[in-house]
C-alpha cells in the first residue's frame, strides 16, 4: 500500500510536470490507487461473511430494557451570536416576504432571553428492534404507521417551511401542507438509497402531498422547493421514534426511552452537522466525537435531564 | 480507438520512462484503464474546505473504499459481480454480458466483440461512468454521470431507478436536442450488454457514495471500513464492518431489482382528448397554482421561468460558494451551468415525443433536475389535457393571437 500511493503520486508528479496535461486522472487531488492484492483478499472474506449471514442465524442474546424512562433537556448557547444570513427572495414576493421585511435564514436560531438552541436534533442511534413491545412503549406502537397530519404535518407558510428541523419515523407518512396562495414544490433528496426521494407539486391554499421515507437515515435529509430556491429545511427519518428537536427555548423531551439498556444518542445541528468538540453537559466538559454520546444507562420510570452548554468554539 | 486511451497511455509512458526503476509495480505507468475515485463527493463529505483529501487519515479512507469497490465489483478490464445477502442478480446484470461491454475494444476468437463501452461511450461518459471523457467539458448538457444512480428519462416513480426498457429506449433513440446519439446500428444484444454495463457503472458508483458516506457520517477521522488485521484482535468489529459493507452493497442493489415491476401505469387519454377544448383545459392548467407549470417554464413557455437553479449533479460543487467550487473545478469537475426550464415552444422532448413519454415526465417529474412530478391531486385526464396543450405551443405562434388550428394529428399510443 505504501508502495501504490509512492508509485501513484511520483508517476504523476513527473507525467504533469513533462505533460501539463492530466497524466493519470483528471484533476488534482490525491492519486488513490487500487491494490490489487488487498481487494482479493477482502473479496474473499466478504463472501465468506456473505455465506455465513443465514446459516449462523442465532442471533446472540442482546440486554432487554428493564422499563421506560424520560429524557428532558436543554441546550444553551454561550458566545456570540452570529448575525443571521438574509436570504435572497426575488420571487412571489408579495407572498414570500410579507410586509417587505428581510427574510432571514433559520440555520442558527438562538433566543435572545434565555439563550436557547433552536433546531437541534437528539435521538437514539444505536440498532435497536423497531415495533417491538419489548422496546416500544404502546403509545409509541399506535402511531408507528400513522399519518402524521394535523400540528405534526410539514406545512409551509409565506414560502417557509414551518417546522426548519423535523423528525420522524421512517415507517410513518408525512402529510405535506401548502398554506400559501401560490405552488410549491417539495424535493427531498436523501443522501441513501434506504430513504424515498420525492420532487411533487403542491398546489396553493392547502394543497397536499404525502411522503413515507420507507427506511432511516442518521443524517437529516434536505427538502427544498425549486419554485422557491430559497426555502430549505431538514427531515430525520427514523426507524425507531426516540427522537426529538430543541424548541425555541431549545428544550428537548423524549418519553418512553428504553430503560436498563446501554444506549447512543447523537447530536447534530444545521450548521456544523454532528457536533464535535467540546460541550458541558449538567456541569461538566465532555467531548463528542460525530455527534455521539456513548453508553447512556437510563433508570426505568426516572427522569432525566440534560442540561447542554454549547459555546461558539464549536461553531468555528 | 479513442482519446482519453491514448492520451492516458502517453501520459503513463513518460511517467514510466522517468519511473523505469520502479516500473515493475503496477501504478499508472500499466497502461490499464482504471476506475477514477469520486474526489468531489469526498471533497465535499469527508474533509473541510481547504482540507487536504491526501491527509493520511483521509488517504486510508479513500484506499478502503477503492480496494473494497475493487473487491465488490472489480476493474475496468475484469468486472465482477459479488455475493450478495438476499440478491439474485440474474434478471439485472449477468456477468457474460458486462465482460463483454467491458475491457479494451476487440474480438475473440469465436467473433464475440468486447470493448464496446470503450468503444461506444466512453469519450462522452467517461471510463468510470463519472461523465467526465475528454468530449464532455463541450457539451450541453453534459453526459450523464451515471454513478447517483439518479437517470431522467424513464417510466417509473422518482425514487426508483429505470427499467431495463427505459435504458434500452434510451440507447436505441438517443436523446433529441443533446448530444446523446441513437445507437440503433447496434444489434438488440449489443444494446442489452451496454445497458447492463451502464446499470453496472451506475451501482458501482452508488456503492461508492454510499461508502464515503458511511465513512463521513459514521467512522472517526482515520478508522477504517475494513481493516483486515482485525480478524483475530478483535473478531466481532471484524465481522461487523463486513457486514456493514454486504447491507451497502445490498440495499444499493435491491431498488435496481425492483424497478421493472414498478413501472408507472399510463391510463388512456379522455375521449375529448386534443381537441381544441382539451388544449384550452390544458392551457388554462398550466397557469394554476395547481399545477404550477408557468412558474418555471415561463408565462410564454419558453422556458424562462426560473433560470439560477442548479441540478443535482451540480449542486454537489457548491456553486453559490465561490472557493469551494474552485477546490471541485481542481479535483477535475466540469464548469457547474445552471438547469433550464425546457423551452417548450421548440417541440423537442429529450425523453421522447410520444404521448406516453410526456405522461411519465409530468406525472413522475424528471430525477435529479428540478421538475417535479404533478401533484398528486392533478388527476390523469388533466395530465392529458397539459401533454394536449404542451404539444400543440410549437405550433402556436407566440406573436399571432391564439388560434388553434387542429395541428397535432392524433398519435397513437
Ligand atoms: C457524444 C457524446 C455521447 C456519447 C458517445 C454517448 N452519450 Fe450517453 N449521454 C450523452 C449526453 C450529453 C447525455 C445527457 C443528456 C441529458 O441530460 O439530457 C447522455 C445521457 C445518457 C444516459 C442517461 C439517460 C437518462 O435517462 O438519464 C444514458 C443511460 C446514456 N447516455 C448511455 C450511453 C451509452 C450506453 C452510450 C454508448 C453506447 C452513450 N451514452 C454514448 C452523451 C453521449
Ligand atoms: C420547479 C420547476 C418546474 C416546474 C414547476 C415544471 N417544470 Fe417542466 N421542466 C423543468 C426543468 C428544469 C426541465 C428540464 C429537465 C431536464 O431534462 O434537464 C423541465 C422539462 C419539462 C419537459 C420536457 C420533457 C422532455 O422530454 O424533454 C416538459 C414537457 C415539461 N417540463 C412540462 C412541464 C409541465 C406540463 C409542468 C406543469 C405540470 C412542468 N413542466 C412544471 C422545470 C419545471
Amino acid at each position: 500500500m505504501r508502495i501504490r500511493a509512492l508509485v501513484g503520486s511520483g508517476c504523476c508528479v513527473l507525467g504533469a510536470a513533462i505533460l501539463a496535461v492530466a497524466g493519470c486522472g483528471p484533476g488534482a487531488g490525491p492519486k488513490i490507487q487500487v491494490d490489487l492484492d488487498r481487494a482479493d483478499a477482502i473479496r474473499s472474506a466478504l463472501r465468506r461473511a456473505a455465506g455465513a449471514g443465514e446459516e449462523e442465524g442465532g442471533e446472540e442474546e442482546v440486554a432487554e430494557p428493564t422499563g421506560f424512562a424520560t429524557l428532558v433537556g436543554r441546550i444553551r448557547f454561550e458566545g456570540t451570536v452570529p448575525a443571521p444570513k438574509q436570504l435572497r427572495v426575488d420571487k412571489d414576493v408579495e407572498v414570500c416576504r410579507p410586509g417587505g421585511r428581510p427574510v432571514l435564514s433559520q440555520e442558527f436560531v438562538v433566543n435572545s432571553e434565555n439563550r436557547g438552541l433552536k433546531n437541534v436534533l437528539i435521538f437514539v442511534s444505536s440498532k435497536i428492534p423497531s415495533g417491538d413491545p419489548k422496546w416500544e412503549h404502546e403509545s409509541y406502537l399506535a402511531q408507528r404507521e400513522a399519518l402524521l397530519t394535523g400540528d405534526k404535518a410539514f406545512d409551509q407558510k409565506a414560502c417557509r417551511f414551518l417546522a426548519h428541523v423535523y423528525a420522524m419515523r421512517s415507517t410513518q407518512t408525512l402529510e405535506i401542507i401548502n398554506s400559501d396562495p401560490v405552488g410549491h414544490n417539495v424535493k427531498i433528496d436523501p443522501p441513501t438509497t434506504k430513504v424515498a426521494s420525492t420532487n411533487v407539486t403542491v398546489p396553493a391554499n392547502g394543497g397536499k402531498a404525502t411522503w413515507k421515507p420507507g427506511g432511516e437515515s442518521n443524517v437529516p435529509v434536505s427538502v427544498a422547493c425549486n419554485i422557491h430556491p430559497w426555502m430549505s429545511a431538514y427531515i430525520l427519518p427514523r426507524d425507531n421514534p426516540f427522537f426529538a428537536v430543541t424548541d425555541e427555548n431549545g428544550g428537548f423531551r423524549i418519553d418512553y426511552v428504553p430503560a436498563g439498556v446501554e444506549l447512543e444518542f447523537r447530536v447534530w445541528q444545521e450548521r456544523i452537522g454532528f457536533v464535535s468538540g467540546s460541550v458541558t453537559l449538567n456541569g461538566q466538559t465532555i467531548k463528542l466525537s460525530k455527534g455521539r454520546i456513548k453508553k447512556v444507562k437510563l433508570e426505568p420510570d426516572q427522569e432525566t435531564s440534560w442540561e447542554f452548554v454549547f459555546t461558539d468554539a464549536l461553531f468555528d | 480507438m479513442n482519446r482519453q486511451v491514448d492520451r492516458k497511455t502517453l501520459g503513463s509512458y513518460l511517467g514510466s520512462l522517468a519511473l523505469l526503476g520502479l516500473a515493475v509495480f503496477a501504478g499508472c505507468d500499466a497502461p490499464k484503464a482504471q476506475f477514477q475515485p469520486n474526489l468531489v463527493y469526498a471533497r465535499s463529505r469527508l474533509v473541510e474546505s481547504n482540507e487536504d483529501l491526501s491527509k493520511p487519515e483521509v488517504r486510508v479512507q479513500l484506499e478502503d473504499v477503492a480496494d473494497i469497490l475493487a473487491a465488490l465489483m472489480g476493474t475496468p478490464d475484469e468486472p465482477r459481480l459479488p455475493a450478495l445477502p438476499d440478491i439474485d442478480w440474474s434478471p439485472l446484470l449477468q456477468l457474460d454480458q458486462l465482460q463483454r461491454a467491458a475491457g479494451p475494444v476487440g474480438s475473440d476468437e469465436s467473433g464475440t466483440e468486447h470493448g464496446l463501452y470503450r468503444q461506444h461511450c466512453v469519450h462522452c461518459h467517461g471510463i468510470t461512468g463519472d461523465g467526465l471523457g475528454p468530449t464532455a467539458p463541450f457539451l450541453n448538457p453534459y453526459p450523464r454521470d451515471y454513478r447517483r444512480g439518479l437517470f431522467k428519462f424513464k417510466s417509473t416513480p422518482t425514487t426508483l431507478p429505470p427499467t431495463k426498457d427505459d435504458l434500452h429506449r434510451i440507447l436505441r433513440e438517443g436523446i433529441a436536442g443533446t448530444a446523446m446519439p441513437s445507437f440503433k446500428v447496434l444489434t438488440e444484444d449489443e444494446r442489452e450488454a451496454l445497458v447492463q454495463y451502464v446499470t453496472y457503472l451506475a451501482i458501482r458508483g452508488q456503492i461508492e457514495r454510499a461508502l464515503i458516506y458511511e465513512i463521513s457520517e459514521n467512522l472517526d477521522p482515520g478508522q477504517r471500513l475494513i481493516d483486515l488485521t482485525l480478524k483475530e484482535k478483535d473478531p466481532d468489529l471484524y465481522q461487523e464492518q463486513l457486514d456493514v459493507v454486504l447491507a451497502i452493497a445490498a440495499d444499493t442493489v435491491s431498488p435496481w431489482l425492483e424497478a421493472d415491476s414498478q413501472m408507472t401505469e399510463v391510463p388512456p387519454p379522455p375521449e375529448n382528448w386534443n381537441t381544441p377544448e382539451s388544449i384550452a383545459e390544458g392551457k388554462r392548467l398550466f397557469f394554476t397554482s395547481l399545477a404550477s407549470c408557468s412558474k418555471c417554464h415561463g408565462d410564454l413557455a419558453l422556458g424562462d421561468g426560473q433560470t439560477n437553479d442548479y441540478d443535482e449533479w451540480t449542486k454537489e460543487l457548491q456553486p453559490g460558494n465561490p472557493d469551494a467550487l474552485k477546490e471541485f473545478l481542481a479535483l477535475g469537475a466540469l464548469e457547474p451551468r445552471h438547469i433550464l426550464p425546457r423551452n417548450l415552444r421548440k417541440g423537442v422532448y429529450r425523453g421522447g415525443r410520444r404521448p406516453v413519454d410526456l405522461f411519465w415526465r409530468i406525472k413522475n417529474g424528471i430525477p435529479g433536475t428540478p421538475m417535479p412530478a404533478a401533484s398528486q391531486e392533478l388527476t390523469n385526464d388533466q395530465i392529458w389535457h397539459l401533454i394536449a396543450y404542451v404539444r400543440s405551443l410549437p405550433f402556436d405562434a407566440i406573436a399571432l393571437p391564439r388560434q388553434h388550428k387542429p395541428s397535432v394529428p392524433r398519435e397513437r399510443l
